[in-house]
């Protein structure tokens, strides 16, 4: 049998992450919050996980599923809308806070080079707590949240080029200018390849199969992993990162029709694999030698949380987007990313860097998860906050108005389930007006229909966000499985919605009476007038009966 | 990663496979994971087992969250009996096969067991794939494996602990039991309270649901049981309503996730050292598919089933369980089996599986009924003509008995359905008990010299089956598709919709209904 010490340190992480996440509820922290801190907690506190690399590795592909999710999320065309601001402050964001990195580290007494290398390193931030946190505040297609992706996409190319030139480094010797400026090509040059090569596959190769499979809701799933994980494996030949391999293979599925459905499949399998990323990244911190180095570790945190977005505001603003977009454009910088973590290591290994670096990223990217993430979160109050001290205004904000967001739905009849009843009802109710949102898990059963139609699983609560069930008139479900009228009865009552449901035998109705369903749908007691009418329409009984 | 990204590509060309040729998924995996280990690429043994393992754990912690027992109360005695009659047969014959074959008494013991239960996994993905789930005998069916399952993993749980003596035997057991013991506190007051009260979200569900299955794969070993037995525990604490609702959304792509990386793994682990190890699979595979549908049968219907139903139920559980994989892991652990008689055990699984969805139909239902040796039918019955006959009366026939004879009708009914005979005969109405698709109950109610025929029976095929057998008798199906209404006029009935019948009294409802601003209910 296989020794059990990754399955029991898995288990140890899960079973941390759900108690530090139902005891920390009440302070309404973000999940990563909970994760670091179970990961502390397990690691350097308590050291029941010893060795937490090799969960690091099962859980890379959260970081890839992460980054695949980004993808299938976007709007090609919409990120075309915000290619200005994106080159423009993506290159002026690491630029300027690695140079104001390199003057915070020399000035707190490191020397020339390795201030040079923090500096890069403290330049880049987070993409996992970034579409994690405005992930799942449904914020990731807003005009910040593009923006907001498209920097850090910009800062993922600069760590390429950093990782090229410190892996071409011979260990302690002088660097090769040439071979640095050959490897720096050859990276951008591969992304460019890449990029069209997916591009023009998913376009030409990708329709069909994509549409036969998507009758076979796991088929879709598991086919979807498997193109994700080609494009990885080939950004991976081409000397990419897993991660641009991730977010390319999901941008060229995000014009297929079924992505809706494949994004609320995927966010769970990424949701674990993301929570053990981040428990792993607690459980490995090391805090030796941290007492003599408070000062310089306090120094980065605040550098890093109030300098990192101050620097990007100008540069975001100056191109006059509202003062809110501007500043929650620029608020996700706020942390130390994970690749500072890899590339520290490689640093130390030419000779860049020494010990002293490893504790400052360490304990300074620990915090700076942690702290960004509420404070992304609150980047609403912020905006308001400083925009009543005038200063986005001062910097450019303002002299465009931002697009409104779209009015989310409301008064709507939600209709679940397109069988012959489905069917029937949503063109009855959308002759009369009502608006009306059909919604199947077989795309095949919502083509022509007149009305709003949606393919999705209603048994994912992020489905019910998206379809605005707390503000619908009426739900109504005509379908003929028990477990999902239960569910969806009681999702109604929680919500205070009322709900139809079709109720296939009268043994079901008892459990439904107790979710205070408004009506039930009753074929088989309904049709007994209409088998009348055809007895008497051919004669079997007299005219005139009931 | 290699190898596991390796088996997640040839997961999706088995999903693909399946899907064109319409065949279960779960054989394709473990023929392209073997196909995988034949041709060098496969993961290494131990990520392979890893994967087994972890996946397995996984899958039956899923699988145990549609377990709710009370899906099945107000059956409990059948479920019982054909739960242990089906074990205890296929179990024993199972031992003494293995025995035949020359395996050692506990290597035939772990054989039988391995024989002795139905797969979870299948028969609720076909339950699903029917829509039959709630149906009389799905919930049987359900309720058996639930029952089979507690059996297999406490079989596990003893097997397990055997090399080390009755003393550790006893210490597993007990363990076992007050780990269930805690999984019946968290079904019965602890879940439902945190799904009420604590309304998580997504996240935190999926978080607690994976905590709890990691809390209890650590105490299973803490308490030196399997952890798999553990798993199964987790899972049945989560099935109650409404966490297992809210839970499944969440945990469906992972399972599906890690079933197609599960079994491909564990089809590279089956060695075929011999041709023998195939012959033996396919013996251990025709005594399953041979022996299980006529016990299942027998004792189901000895307990007050339709004939038709108990042959549905025993079909439908002709294949070997998921557990039996288990069962094969621990012992290759203990050192009772070898790989070869893995092999058979995985192979058996394969054969087994592959072919329920083959056997379980209406089809092979209806050829196995022609076998069955006798039916009960009401002695009171004589031949009726010019009658109106009712084919399923179900819960809004009586209605319709009183319209035809206030209008002069000799009315019979047929239903299946005890309770529903009980009542035509307390109101003397001639009926028949049995199923109303089956041709010989319809020729025995003289349908074809009927003035007429109403048949509102469940499933479509069996309408068409009254209408051709009632022809030339006017037949008026209540259908609720159109496509099988579309069917039925062409078999000649006369098909009302139920469906448009319920849309049209909805509207009715709708439109003299005043709903709350949205927000405000």
């Amino acid at each position: 049998m296989v020794p059990h010490q990754l399955f029991d340190s898995l288990s140890l992480m899960v079973v941390g992450a759900a108690v530090v996440m139902l005891a920390a509820r009440p302070l309404r922290l973000p999940g990563i919050v909970s994760y670091l801190v179970a990961g502390l907690l397990l690691g350097p506190v308590f050291g029941l996980v010893a060795d937490a690399e090799d969960t690091a590795v099962i859980s890379e592909p959260g970081i890839v599923l992460l980054l695949f999710l980004v993808g299938l999320e976007l709007d090609l065309g919409k990120i075309g809308e915000v290619g200005p601001v994106v080159l423009f402050a993506g290159i002026g964001q690491v630029v300027l806070t690695a140079l104001a990195g390199w003057g915070l580290c020399g000035l707190l007494g490191f020397p020339m080079v390795e201030a040079l290398v923090l500096g890069f390193a403290l330049s880049i931030s987070s993409t996992v707590v970034m579409v994690k946190v405005l992930g799942d505040r449904g914020e990731l297609d807003s005009l910040h949240g593009r923006i907001a992706v498209g920097i850090f996409l910009i800062e993922d190319l600069f760590v390429l080029l950093a990782l090229t030139v410190l892996k071409g480094l011979p260990a302690g010797g002088a660097p090769d200018p040439g071979a640095a400026l050959a490897g720096v090509g050859v990276a951008l040059a591969g992304v460019a390849v890449l990029m069209a090569a997916v591009v023009v596959f998913s376009r030409r190769a990708l329709p069909r199969p994509f549409a036969w499979a998507a009758s076979s809701p796991p088929t879709l799933f598991v086919w979807s992993l498997c193109w994700c994980f080609a494009v990885v494996a080939a950004a991976h030949v081409a000397g990419l990162s897993l991660e641009m391999g991730a977010f390319v293979a999901g941008l060229s599925l995000a014009q297929l029709p079924y992505t809706r459905d494949l994004q609320h499949r995927i966010k769970p399998l990424m949701n674990f694999f993301v929570a053990i990323f981040f428990v792993s990244l607690g459980a490995g911190m090391e805090f030796g030698g941290l007492s003599a180095m408070w000062w310089p570790v306090l120094a980065t945190i605040v550098f890093v949380l109030a300098g990192k977005p101050l620097i990007v505001l100008p540069l975001v603003a100056r191109f006059g987007y509202g003062s809110a977009t501007s500043v929650k454009a620029s608020l996700p910088v706020c942390q130390v990313s994970e690749f500072s973590f890899i590339l520290l290591p490689i640093a130390a290994g030419a000779g860049l860097v020494g010990e002293h670096a490893g504790i400052l990223l360490g304990v300074a990217g620990l915090v700076t998860m942690a702290a960004s993430s509420p404070l992304i979160s609150s980047g609403g109050r912020i905006a308001g906050w400083l925009a009543r001290t005038g200063l986005p205004r001062w910097l450019g904000a303002d002299k465009l108005r931002d697009p409104e967001p779209p009015a989310p739905l409301s008064g709507h009849v939600i209709l679940i389930g397109m069988n012959s009843m489905g069917i029937q009802l949503a063109e009855a109710l959308h002759r009369r007006g009502e608006n009306v949102l059909a919604i199947d898990t077989d795309p095949r059963k919502l083509r022509g229909l007149p009305c709003a139609t949606l393919h999705a699983n209603i048994e994912y609560q992020s489905v019910l966000e998206e379809i605005g069930l707390a503000r619908a008139k009426l739900v109504v479900s005509a379908l003929r499985i028990e477990d999902a009228n239960d569910l969806i009865a009681y999702r109604c009552r929680e919500a205070g919605v009322p709900c139809a449901i079709h109720a296939v035998d009268l043994s079901v109705m008892e459990n439904l009476l107790e979710h205070n369903v408004a009506y039930f749908l009753l074929p088989k007691v309904d049709s007994v007038p209409a088998q009348a009418a055809e007895l008497r329409r051919l004669g079997l009984l007299p005219e005139g009966g009931k | 990663m290699t190898g596991v990204v390796a088996l997640l590509f040839a997961a999706g060309a088995g999903y693909g496979i399946a899907q064109r040729f319409r065949i279960p998924v779960i054989p394709v995996l473990l023929a392209i994971g073997i196909g995988l280990s034949a041709a060098g690429f496969a993961p290494g043994r131990e990520s392979a087992e890893f994967l087994v393992e972890f996946g397995l754990a996984f899958l039956v912690f899923h699988a145990g969250i549609e377990l709710n027992p009370r899906r099945f109360t107000g059956q409990v005695r059948t479920v019982v009996w054909v739960a242990v009659g089906q074990f205890a047969l296929l179990g024993g014959a199972g031992f003494l096969l293995a025995r035949q074959m020359g395996f050692g008494l506990l290597a035939s013991l772990y054989l039988g067991l391995a024989t002795a239960a139905s797969s979870t996994l299948v028969v609720v993905r076909q339950l699903k794939a029917q829509q039959q789930m709630f149906q009389p005998f799905g919930r049987l069916v359900t309720g058996v494996l639930l029952l089979q399952d507690t059996a297999t993993i406490a079989a596990i749980v003893v097997l397990a602990k055997l090399p080390a003596g009755l003393a550790g035997t006893a210490r597993g057991t007990a363990g076992f039991l007050a780990l269930a013991g805690l999984a019946a506190i968290l079904h019965l007051r602890v879940l439902p309270w945190f799904g009420r009260v604590v309304r998580p979200d997504e996240e935190l569900l999926l978080i607690v649901s994976l905590g709890l299955l990691g809390a209890f794969a650590l105490l299973a070993k803490a308490l030196g049981i399997p952890v798999i037995a553990g798993a199964f525990l987790a899972g049945f604490s989560l099935s109650v309503f409404p966490v297992n609702g809210l839970v499944r959304g969440q945990l469906g792509s992972l399972a599906e996730f890690f079933q197609a990386l599960f079994y491909a793994a564990l089809g590279s682990l089956v060695v075929f050292s011999s041709p023998w190890i195939f012959l033996h699979a396919l013996a251990f595979a025709g005594l399953v598919l041979l022996l299980t549908p006529p016990a299942v049968a027998f004792l189901a219907e000895w307990q007050g089933q339709t004939s038709r139903s108990a042959i549905e139920s025993g079909l439908l559980l002709a294949q070997t369980s998921e557990l039996s994989l288990v069962l094969g892991l621990v012992g290759v652990g203990t050192g009772v089996l070898d790989l070869e008689a893995y092999s058979v055990i995985t192979l058996t699984c394969a054969i087994t599986m592959t072919l329920t969805q083959f056997v379980a139909t209406d089809e092979m239902t209806w050829k196995v009924m022609h076998w069955h040796p006798g039916r009960k039918l009401n002695e009171g019955f004589a031949g009726f003509s010019g009658h109106a006959v009712l084919a399923g009366l179900g819960s809004s026939g009586m209605w319709v008995i009183k319209e035809l004879q206030n209008h002069g009708y000799r009315v019979l009914v047929i239903d299946e359905d005890s309770s529903v005979i009980a009542t035509c005969e307390r109101a003397r109405i001639a009926c028949l008990r049995g199923d109303a698709g089956d041709p010989r109950l319809l020729r025995r109610a003289g349908v074809s010299e009927a003035r007429l025929v109403i048949a509102t029976l469940p499933r479509p095929t069996d309408i068409i089956k009254v209408v051709e057998h009632a022809a030339p008798a006017p037949v008026i199906a209540r259908i609720f598709e159109e496509a099988d209404a579309r069917e039925v006029r062409r078999a000649g009935g006369h098909p009302v919709l139920s469906s448009e019948a319920a849309m049209r009294k909805f509207l009715d409802w709708f439109e003299k209904t005043p709903f709350p601003s949205p927000g405000k209910a």
